[in-house]
C-alpha cells in the first residue's frame, strides 16, 4: 500500500523532472560546461589565439611537468592553500566562539567583517601601497613599536616573505564571512550539552574539544573543501598585490596560467595547465573529505 | 602619454582569456582595399584610458571634430579596459575587434595579431596622399617609420600617434647641490653615483617589481658595450630586425663586450645606489621616489613628466639626459632606445576607409602641435614642433636610430623572458655578480631557444 | 577602542581569559580600523600630500572634492547596476538551482547520479575558457553589453556549488514532511514552493551570502562582456580609478571612491550580520 502510494506520487513528481532541471542543464552547459569542455579539447592543441589549432597530443602536458615555473606555482599554491587554511580556519572559529562570548562582540564581529566590502584587486593593490617602504604605513608601525629589524625589513620584495604577506593579506580581506558561518554553526550547538559539560567540571577548552568542536565538524568539512576550490583557483590578489614576483616568490597556479593565455597566448598550454589545476583541486578535495571522515562527525 | 606601456604584459588584474577553437577562427581573407568617397556609418575607436580622464576626453573632442569634418560619420569611443586590454583582446580572437586600437608596448601589436592576419596592413595607405603635397609615409620621421613595419611579415601594422623615448631624468637643484655635471660616459656616471652616495644622497630610484623596467639598464649597456644586432641575434629574435641575422646563434657570454657591460651594471646598481626598499616599490612609487628629492636620478620613458603631473612638487626642477656612451665600446653609442605609441585598425574593421582617414587625421599637424604643449607628447610626424625640453629628442628622430624598447622581449616566449630577466633581478638584488649573471643568461636562453 | 569588560562577576580566571581575549581582538580590529582610517584620510589629501607626507598626517586642507571626482567618474550609476545584477542573479539562479536540486535530491531517475557529477565537475572548472564562447554567445543572442547579458551569465556560473551544496542538503531532509502535503492533495510544483524551499532557507541563506559576495566583487567576465560605461558595475569603475591611480599618479581619487563604493556594504554588514549569521548553515539539515 504505502509503496504504491510511493510509486504514485514518484510518477507525478517525475513529470516535474524536465521543467525542473532543464533551466539549470541549459545556462549549466552552454555558458560552463560547454566551454569548460572545450578546454580539454584545446589541452591537446597548439594555439595561438588565432588560426586554426595544431593537434599536438600531449606534448603539452610533457612540457609542463619539465616547466620550472609551474613547479614552482604548484608549490606556492600548495603553501597559499595549507598555510592560509592554517591561518583562516583556526582564527575564523576563535573569533565566532570569541565574539559570542564577550560584551561588544557585534562590534568586534562587524569590524572583523568590515574588510570585505573593499573590492578584491583595490584592497591588494592598497596593502600593496601600505606595505612599500617608502610610502606606506607598516613600516611606521614595526618603527612606533621600536621594532627596527621589522620596520626596515622589505616584506613584499624578499623572496622568503612575500608569499606569507599574500596570504596574511587575503585572509585579512576574506576571514569575516568565514567567522560568520563558524558563529551560525556555534549558535546552533544546543546550550544544555555545554552548561552540563561546565557543570562536570570541563573548562572553556575542554567544552570545545569535546562537546563544540564534534558539533560544528560536519560543516567545517564544507567550509574546508570551498577554501581548498576557492584557494587554489586564486589569482586576483596576488596579480594585483605582487604580480607573482619577487623573482615568483608568490607565482600559483592561477597566475601562472593567466599570464599563460593572456600575455603569452599560449592557449593550449594554458588550457593544459588548466587541467591540471582542476586534477589538483580535485584530489585536495577528495583527500580532506577522506580526512574528514575519519574525524568524529556527530550529527545533531 | 602614458598609453600603452609595456607594463600591460603584467597588469594588475587584468582578465583572462583562455582562446577554444569552438570559435570559429577569423577570417584571414585578403581584406578589401578601402575605396574613396565620403565617410559614413559607425567608426569605432578604442580608448586606453576611461571615461572622464583628459585623455580619454581628448580623444572625444578629436572625434567630434572629425564628425564634423565627414557628415554621416558617427565616432563611438570604447574604453580598453586598461592593462592587457582584456576586451579588445577578446574580441579581436572573437572576430569583432574594433576598428582602431592603440598598440600596447611600444611596438607592433602581439606577433600572433599579425601572424593571423588581424592587423590591417596599412602599406598602400601610407603611400596615399597626406594632404600636405607629400604621401602619409614622408611626413613620417624616418626613425619612426622604422618601427611600423610589422616583426612577421611584410605589412605595416601601425601608424604613430606619439613616440617614447628611454632616457635619464634628473633633479637639477640636487645636481647643483654638489656640483655635478650632467655625466657624458658610462664611468662618469658611475663617478657621478659614487659622489651622490658619499654625499648621503641616494642616486637611483628603481622599481624592482616590474623587470621590463630594469631590463632597460641592461639594454642600454648591451646596446652600447656589444650592440644591437649580436644582442638581438643572441636573445633569439629576429624580430627588431625583421630580417634573419646571418650565421649561427652565438651564446650570450660569448660576444665581446658583455661581461663589461654586465660588470658596468653591477657597479652601477650595487652598494646602495639604489633607493632603499627598491624591491617591492612598484612603478608609480619609484618615480614618485624621484619627484620627492629621494632619490637623484631615473632611467624612464619620455611620458614621466605628463604622466606625474599632478604629483610633482612645485619647485621640482627636471633636467634630462640621453644614456651615457661607453667609451672605446664595440656597440652603438648614439642610439636611443624607444617605442612607437601606436593606432592600429583591425583586420575585419568594419569601417576600414574611416579609420585610416582617423590615423591620418590624428597625423595632422594641428592635431600633433595640441598633443604636443598639451600633453607633451613627442611626436612621430616631422611637421609637429618638439614639446619643451625634448628638442634634442626630435633632432634624433629626424636623422638618429631608434632602437626598439626591451629589443622585442615582449613578443617572446615566457622562457626567453625569464632567461633575461630573472638574473638580471637577481644581480639587482645582490643575489649574484656580473659574471654568475651572464653566465646564467646565456645558458637560459640557449635552453630557450632548443 | 572596540571592547569593555564584562559586568557580571566571574571568576578571577575568566576575568583574565576575558581581557586577554578583548586586548587580542581589540589588536586585530585596530588593523581593520587603522586600514580604513587610512584610507579616510588618505582620500582626502592631495596627490603630492600622499607621497611627501608621513601616512598619518592629517590632511592640510581637506580635499572633498576628490569624493566629487571619484563620483564623477559615475560610481552612482555602476552602484545601481551592481545591485541590478547582484539582486536578479542571485535570486534568479538560487531559485533554478532550487528547482535542480529538487528534482536530483527528491526524484528517483535513472541517471541522477551521473547529472549530479556533471554539475559538480563545473566546480572544478576553472573559469579561464569562457570568455570568447560566451562573448560570440552574448553577442548572436543579442544580450552583448547589456546587464541582463551578464545576469544570464552569472547565474550560470554561480549553478554548480549551489546545486552541489542544496541537493546534500535536500538529501537529508526528512520524507515525512513532503508526503504530509501529497497526502493534503498539493501537486508536487506546490510542495516543492510550501514545504522544500521554506525547509532550505538557511541553505539557501549562505549561498546567498556567498553568491552575492562573488558577483559583487566580479569584474573580469563584466569587463569583457560589457563595453560601455552606462552598463558598468562597481569592480569597472574602480579598475578606470586604479589606472588613473598608477598611470596619473591620482591616487587618492582612488581612495575616495572606495570608501564610497564600500559605504553601502559597509551598511548592510552593519544591518544584517546578525540575521545573516543565524541563518546561515553548511551542515545537515537537521541543525
Amino acid at each position: 500500500m504505502k509503496t504504491r502510494r510511493y510509486g504514485i506520487i514518484d510518477r507525478q513528481k517525475r513529470r516535474m523532472l524536465i521543467p525542473f532541471l532543464l533551466p539549470a542543464l541549459v545556462l549549466y552547459g552552454a555558458i560552463t560546461l560547454y566551454p569548460g569542455i572545450s578546454t580539454f579539447y584545446m589541452s591537446v592543441m597548439d594555439w595561438g589565439g588565432v588560426g586554426d589549432p595544431v593537434f599536438i597530443g600531449l606534448d603539452n602536458f610533457t612540457r609542463l611537468v619539465r616547466d620550472p615555473t609551474l613547479i614552482k606555482a604548484a608549490g606556492n599554491t600548495f603553501f597559499y592553500v595549507v598555510v592560509g587554511g592554517f591561518i583562516l580556519f583556526p582564527l575564523a572559529i576563535t573569533f565566532a566562539l570569541a565574539t559570542k562570548s564577550l560584551r561588544r562582540g557585534k562590534l568586534y564581529r562587524f569590524l572583523i567583517l568590515a574588510p570585505i566590502a573593499l573590492s578584491v584587486t583595490t584592497a591588494a593593490l592598497l596593502w600593496k601601497f601600505a606595505f612599500n617602504p617608502n610610502f606606506g604605513f607598516v613600516g611606521d608601525v614595526f618603527a612606533a613599536l621600536g621594532l627596527e629589524a621589522l620596520s626596515s625589513w622589505e616584506w613584499l620584495g624578499e623572496p622568503s616573505t612575500a608569499l606569507f604577506i599574500v596570504v596574511l593579506a587575503s585572509v585579512w580581506h576574506g576571514i569575516g564571512i568565514w567567522m560568520l558561518f563558524f558563529i551560525s554553526a556555534i549558535e546552533r550547538v544546543p546550550p544544555e550539552l555545554r552548561e552540563a559539560a561546565i557543570l562536570d567540571g570541563a573548562n572553556a577548552f575542554q567544552v570545545f574539544r569535546h562537546i563544540t568542536f564534534p558539533l560544528i565538524w560536519e560543516m567545517t568539512r564544507t567550509l574546508i573543501i570551498l577554501w581548498i576550490i576557492q584557494a587554489s583557483q586564486a589569482f586576483g590578489f596576488i596579480i594585483a598585490m605582487t604580480n607573482g614576483g619577487p623573482l615568483g616568490a608568490t607565482e600559483v597556479i592561477g597566475t601562472y596560467l593567466y599570464k599563460q593565455a593572456f600575455v603569452q597566448f599560449e592557449y593550449g598550454y594554458a588550457a593544459a595547465v588548466a587541467i591540471v589545476l582542476s586534477l589538483v583541486v580535485v584530489t585536495l578535495t577528495v583527500i580532506s573529505r577522506r580526512i574528514g571522515r575519519r574525524g568524529e562527525g556527530v550529527e545533531y | 602619454m602614458n598609453t600603452a606601456r609595456a607594463r600591460w604584459a603584467v597588469a594588475a588584474g587584468a582578465a583572462l582569456a583562455l582562446g577554444l577553437t569552438a570559435c570559429a577562427p577569423p577570417s584571414t581573407d585578403p581584406t578589401p582595399a578601402p575605396t574613396a568617397g565620403g565617410l559614413s556609418g559607425t567608426l569605432e575607436v578604442v580608448s586606453y584610458h576611461p571615461e572622464n580622464t583628459p585623455l580619454y576626453d581628448r580623444l572625444a573632442e578629436l572625434a567630434e571634430q572629425f564628425e564634423a569634418q565627414h557628415d554621416g560619420l558617427t565616432v563611438e569611443i570604447t574604453f580598453g579596459g586598461g592593462p592587457g586590454m582584456p576586451p579588445i583582446m577578446t574580441r579581436y580572437l572573437a572576430g569583432d575587434a574594433p576598428d582602431v586600437n592603440p598598440t600596447l608596448g611600444g611596438q607592433c601589436p602581439n606577433g600572433e595579431l599579425i601572424e593571423g592576419g588581424l592587423t590591417y596592413d596599412l602599406s598602400d595607405a601610407l603611400k596615399s596622399d597626406f594632404g600636405d603635397g607629400g604621401t602619409w609615409e614622408d611626413a613620417i620621421h624616418p626613425a619612426v617609420r622604422s618601427q611600423l613595419d610589422s616583426w612577421v611579415d611584410d605589412s605595416v601594422c601601425m601608424a604613430p600617434e606619439s613616440v617614447t623615448v628611454i632616457q635619464f631624468f634628473y633633479n637639477k637643484k640636487i645636481f647643483a647641490e654638489h656640483g655635478l655635471s650632467v655625466p657624458e660616459t658610462i664611468d662618469d656616471l658611475i663617478e657621478t653615483a659614487a659622489a651622490l652616495k658619499s654625499a648621503g644622497q641616494t642616486p637611483f630610484a628603481v622599481t624592482g617589481t616590474f623587470a621590463f623596467y630594469m631590463q632597460l639598464y641592461w639594454d642600454y649597456l648591451m646596446l652600447r658595450h656589444v650592440g644591437a644586432e649580436a644582442y638581438t641575434h643572441a636573445i633569439g629574435g629576429a624580430q627588431v630586425t625583421r630580417e634573419p641575422i646571418p650565421g649561427e646563434r652565438p651564446l650570450l657570454a660569448d660576444l665581446p663586450g658583455v661581461r663589461d657591460a654586465a660588470r658596468d651594471l653591477e657597479r652601477l646598481v650595487s652598494d646602495g645606489n639604489i633607493l632603499d626598499g627598491f624591491r617591492s616599490t612598484d612603478f608609480t612609487a619609484a618615480q614618485m621616489s624621484f619627484f620627492q628629492g629621494d632619490a637623484a636620478m631615473i632611467l624612464m620613458g619620455s611620458w614621466l613628466v605628463s604622466e606625474m603631473a599632478d604629483a610633482i612638487p612645485e619647485d621640482f626642477e627636471v633636467g634630462t639626459f640621453a644614456f651615457p656612451v661607453a667609451t672605446g665600446g664595440a656597440g652603438d653609442q648614439a642610439t636611443t632606445i624607444g617605442g612607437v605609441q601606436g593606432l592600429s585598425v583591425a583586420a575585419d574593421a568594419k569601417n576600414p576607409e574611416a579609420a585610416i582617414e582617423w590615423l591620418k587625421f590624428i597625423g595632422q599637424a594641428d592635431v600633433q602641435a595640441t598633443y604636443a604643449s598639451e600633453f607633451g607628447a613627442i611626436s612621430g610626424y616631422k611637421a609637429a614642433p618638439a614639446p619643451e625640453g625634448f628638442e634634442a629628442v626630435v633632432d634624433m628622430l629626424a636623422d638618429g636610430e631608434m632602437q626598439m624598447m626591451y629589443f622585442g622581449l615582449l613578443g617572446q616566449s615566457a622562457e626567453i623572458q625569464a632567461a633575461i630577466h630573472e638574473p638580471l633581478t637577481q644581480l639587482f638584488f645582490g643575489q649574484i655578480g656580473a659574471d654568475e649573471m651572464v653566465t646564467q643568461m646565456s645558458q637560459r636562453l640557449d635552453a630557450a631557444n632548443g | 577602542m572596540c571592547g569593555s569588560t564584562t559586568t557580571r562577576r566571574p571568576a578571577p580566571t575568566r576575568v583574565m581569559s576575558r581581557l586577554v581575549l578583548h586586548l587580542a581582538l581589540a589588536a586585530y580590529c585596530l588593523g581593520s580600523v587603522g586600514a580604513f582610517m587610512w584610507y579616510l584620510m588618505t582620500s582626502l589629501k592631495t596627490n603630492t600630500e600622499f607621497f611627501s607626507e608621513s601616512p598619518w598626517a592629517l590632511p592640510a586642507d581637506p580635499q572633498w572634492g576628490n569624493y566629487l571626482d571619484a563620483w564623477n567618474s559615475g560610481i552612482g550609476g555602476f552602484f545601481f547596476n551592481s545591485l541590478y545584477v547582484t539582486v536578479l542573479s542571485v535570486t534568479i539562479g538560487l531559485f533554478i538551482s532550487l528547482m535542480a536540486s529538487y528534482a536530483l535530491a527528491r526524484i528517483p531517475f535513472r541517471g541522477s547520479q551521473a547529472l549530479l557529477i556533471l554539475f559538480v565537475v563545473g566546480m572544478m572548472l576553472p573559469a579561464f575558457g569562457a570568455l570568447i564562447p560566451l562573448y560570440l554567445l552574448l553577442r548572436d543572442i543579442g544580450l552583448l553589453g547589456t546587464l541582463n547579458g551578464l545576469v544570464v551569465v552569472y547565474i550560470a556560473v554561480q549553478i554548480p556549488l549551489n546545486v552541489f551544496l542544496l541537493r546534500g542538503f535536500m538529501v537529508s531532509m526528512p520524507r515525512e514532511l513532503e508526503e504530509a502535503a501529497y497526502v493534503d492533495g498539493a501537486s508536487p510544483f506546490r510542495t516543492f514552493v510550501s514545504v522544500i524551499i521554506p525547509q532550505s532557507m538557511p541553505m539557501v541563506v549562505s549561498l546567498a551570502v556567498l553568491n552575492t559576495l562573488n558577483i559583487w566583487n566580479e569584474f573580469v567576465l563584466a569587463l569583457v562582456l560589457l563595453p560601455r560605461s552606462e552598463s558598468y558595475t562597481v569592480p569597472i569603475g574602480l579598475l578606470g580609478l586604479a589606472i588613473q591611480a598608477e598611470y596619473s599618479a591620482q591616487w587618492v581619487q582612488l581612495f575616495a571612491g572606495l570608501i564610497l563604493t564600500s559605504i553601502p556594504m559597509l551598511v548592510l554588514f552593519a544591518i544584517a550580520q546578525e540575521r545573516i549569521a543565524r541563518g546561515l548553515t553548511f551542515g545537515g539539515m537537521k541543525g
